[in-house]
């Protein structure tokens, strides 16, 4: 019964710490502003490097 | 029962890539290269400057809304903790790319707007990880392909405001959406033989105009059929209005002028410095009445010229029966074409039971406008719009789990319009019908018009398409039923229809939907549309309409920025008609650089 308590407690918290996490992503907008301003601007400068295969001269 | 079979077929994530590693490693150790560069630039004390800005911006930002939300009485600080907030001009900061933060709705529907948005999460993540390497391989590959990191942030765009049912029917509508467009990126990223290069899946693919529609592929049910040019531009650029400025521009500056319309201009754009992908057996195109889509097609065969192209081309003459044999035997034409150059044969019986649903879907569609003519409208807004235009071309009853989804609009439609629900709480005004064709760069519009004016649009020009059910078993019929379907394509119907299917039809849809008020799109591109501009003005104002005209560039938000366009809005709204905005936050805003 002990150990049963204990392991529903450990799931518990992990779900709680989970569910705080992914809500505090969710309502700061927080991927969103990840991906505009750390991942576009360096794939941008990739971008921009690249040399195109260019077939309609 | 027969069982349904899976959709779409398995076989396709199961092909074999074959991928060119040594060329995948000279492009990682470029991408490397680069990524080392721009670390060894930067000016780290900059960026520390930066966020600290940024930081102190969020925590001023932070108090004032605390502040705001104390300045309520007892009562208000229930209602917006219960119902979520009222001033959503707020969310965009100057300068910023991304909303400062997600809307609250009321514990309820933040609660349900939550799960949506870690339902979607994994649904994109399980769907990837089918075949992950050459989608990241992509992702390197095409600009284009970041911008579909972003849907969660498109999906915030069309839901602002929404409560309830309504809210709930949007994410319903948009997740099937997101569905197709992230299996299909997966399929695409696998065949194009610049990235996953797989032979098997190319063997089994056709590809086609992003105007044609998906229908005639449920004849084909071991085909992999994808809209060419839809996922890598057309889509996308109404998840991201800066998507496309980069193959504009590749094509302006290789002499296209600039006033050619900006979808074939992007699509030509993206041909010229090999932004889309290299795939599939054959091409079908379509559209030919718009000399823009004409040219895309060429451009097309131009870069990929061992792919054979078949162009369907229909009469512009819907009403005219005796036209119409001509249209089938076009069909059957590119049915001999597809068979001919995949060595599929054409299963009459698939064809059937996915026209079937179709036709099921059709009728849902129709209750969605009956209710919507009710003085109760209940779908509202871009989520509608964009699920119809997606069903209606790319869909095309081929997905059999789409009417799962209708059947719970369409109970949840039934409830909200029994119990009188409002989808926009206390801020429903005007009825409003949009005509012509919509700035892509704001696919949203209609959701700021409902939340700043109160301006309901109920329905838009490219939803009133074809709704007659079409044959299931007569196959000459048949044929006869699906070029009548296709002669009504997006675009083809209206825009490109002529005089009778653009003027005289928008007064009769008018009185239909008992709407006073037409958002008209002026695409500033589009010549078809320039001819009728002066006949739709002074016919409306006989007729007592209030006609908004609005003019755009269709992709590129540099020729009329989207704060131009709710400008033209928002003057006609203080000088014609006197009216007094409901959520003043939302007149002026910038968003300029805002996905």
């Amino acid at each position: 019964m002990k150990t049963v308590a204990k392991i529903g407690g450990k799931v518990a918290l992990t779900a709680l710490i989970a569910f705080v996490g992914t809500f505090t992503l969710y309502i700061t907008n927080g991927e969103n502003k990840l991906i505009y301003y750390v991942i576009r601007p360096l794939l941008n400068k990739h971008y921009d490097n690249q040399v195109r295969d260019r077939r309609i001269v | 029962m027969a069982k349904t079979p899976k959709y779409p077929n398995p076989a396709f994530f199961k092909a074999k890539d074959n991928i060119d590693w040594k060329k995948q490693w000279e492009n990682l150790k470029v991408c490397g290269g680069i990524f080392f560069e721009m670390l060894k630039e930067t000016d780290w004390q900059a960026f520390a400057d930066g966020w600290k800005t940024t930081l102190k911006r969020d925590v001023e930002r932070v108090k004032e809304e605390y502040n705001s939300f104390m300045a309520h009485d007892q009562q208000g600080k229930l209602d917006a903790i219960l119902h979520g907030e009222k001033h959503l001009g707020r969310l965009y900061a100057k300068g910023a790319m991304a909303t400062v933060r997600r809307e609250w709705r009321g514990i309820k529907d933040t609660a349900y707007d939550f799960y949506e948005w870690a339902r979607l999460w994994g649904m994109l993540l399980m769907t990837f990880s089918k075949d992950l390497v050459p989608a990241l391989n992509t992702v390197l590959h095409y600009r284009w392909m970041v911008s579909y990191f972003c849907c969660h942030a498109f999906m915030d765009k069309n839901i602002m405001g929404l409560r309830g049912r309504a809210l709930k029917m949007a994410h319903l509508l948009t997740y099937d959406i997101f569905r197709y467009v992230a299996e299909n990126l997966v399929l695409l990223s696998k065949a194009d033989r610049k990235n996953g290069n797989s032979t098997e899946l190319n063997n089994m693919m056709i590809t086609f105009d992003e105007m044609t529609m998906g229908q005639l592929f449920a004849g084909f049910p071991d085909l992999c059929a994808i809209p060419h040019q839809l996922l890598p531009m057309f889509l996308v650029s109404e998840i991201d209005q800066l998507t496309c400025i980069p193959y504009i521009d590749a094509v302006e500056s290789f002499g296209l002028p600039s006033d050619t319309c900006p979808v074939p201009s992007s699509e030509c754009g993206a041909l010229v410095i090999d932004a889309l992908p290299d795939m599939g057996k054959g091409f079908i195109s379509s559209s030919m009445p718009c000399d823009g889509s004409t040219m895309a097609s060429s451009y097309f065969a131009r870069r990929f010229p061992d792919i054979p192209v078949f162009h369907l081309c229909f009469p512009v003459r819907y009403y005219d029966e005796s036209v119409l044999q001509s249209a089938a035997e076009d069909i059957k034409a590119c049915i001999k074409f597809v068979e001919d150059k995949t060595g599929a044969k054409w299963n009459w019986d698939a064809y059937f039971t996915a026209i079937k649903r179709f036709n099921r879907e059709t009728a849902y569609e129709l209750e969605k406008w009956e209710i919507n003519k009710t003085a109760y409208p209940q779908l509202l807004g871009p989520s509608y719009e964009l699920f119809r235009k997606w069903n209606y071309e790319m869909d095309g009853g081929l997905d059999p789990r789409v009417p799962a989804t209708m059947e719970k609009v369409s109970k949840l439609l039934k409830e909200a319009y029994e119990d009188r629900d409002e989808p926009w709480p206390g801020k429903m005004k005007y009825r409003a019908i949009v005509w012509s064709c919509p700035a892509h760069y704001y696919a949203n519009f209609s959701n700021w018009a409902a939340n700043c004016w109160g301006i309901n649009v109920l329905v838009e020009m490219e939803s009133l398409n074809f709704t007659k059910p079409l044959e299931t078993e007569d196959k000459e019929e048949a044929l006869r039923d699906l070029a009548r379907l296709y002669e009504r394509m997006v675009m083809r119907r209206h825009t490109n229809g002529g005089y009778q299917n653009v003027v005289t039809e928008l007064w009769k849809q008018c009185e239909d939907w008992n709407a006073k008020l037409i958002l008209m799109y002026q695409n500033v591109a589009c010549k078809n549309m320039a001819t009728v501009q002066g006949i739709l003005d002074d016919q409306g104002r006989e007729r007592g309409y209030d006609l908004i005209w609005i003019e755009h560039d269709l992709m590129d938000p540099r020729t009329v920025s989207r704060r131009t366009m709710r400008d033209k809005v928002n003057e006609y709204m203080r000088t014609v008609m006197g009216a007094e905005p409901v959520d003043p936050s939302l007149l002026d805003f910038e968003d300029e650089v805002c996905m």
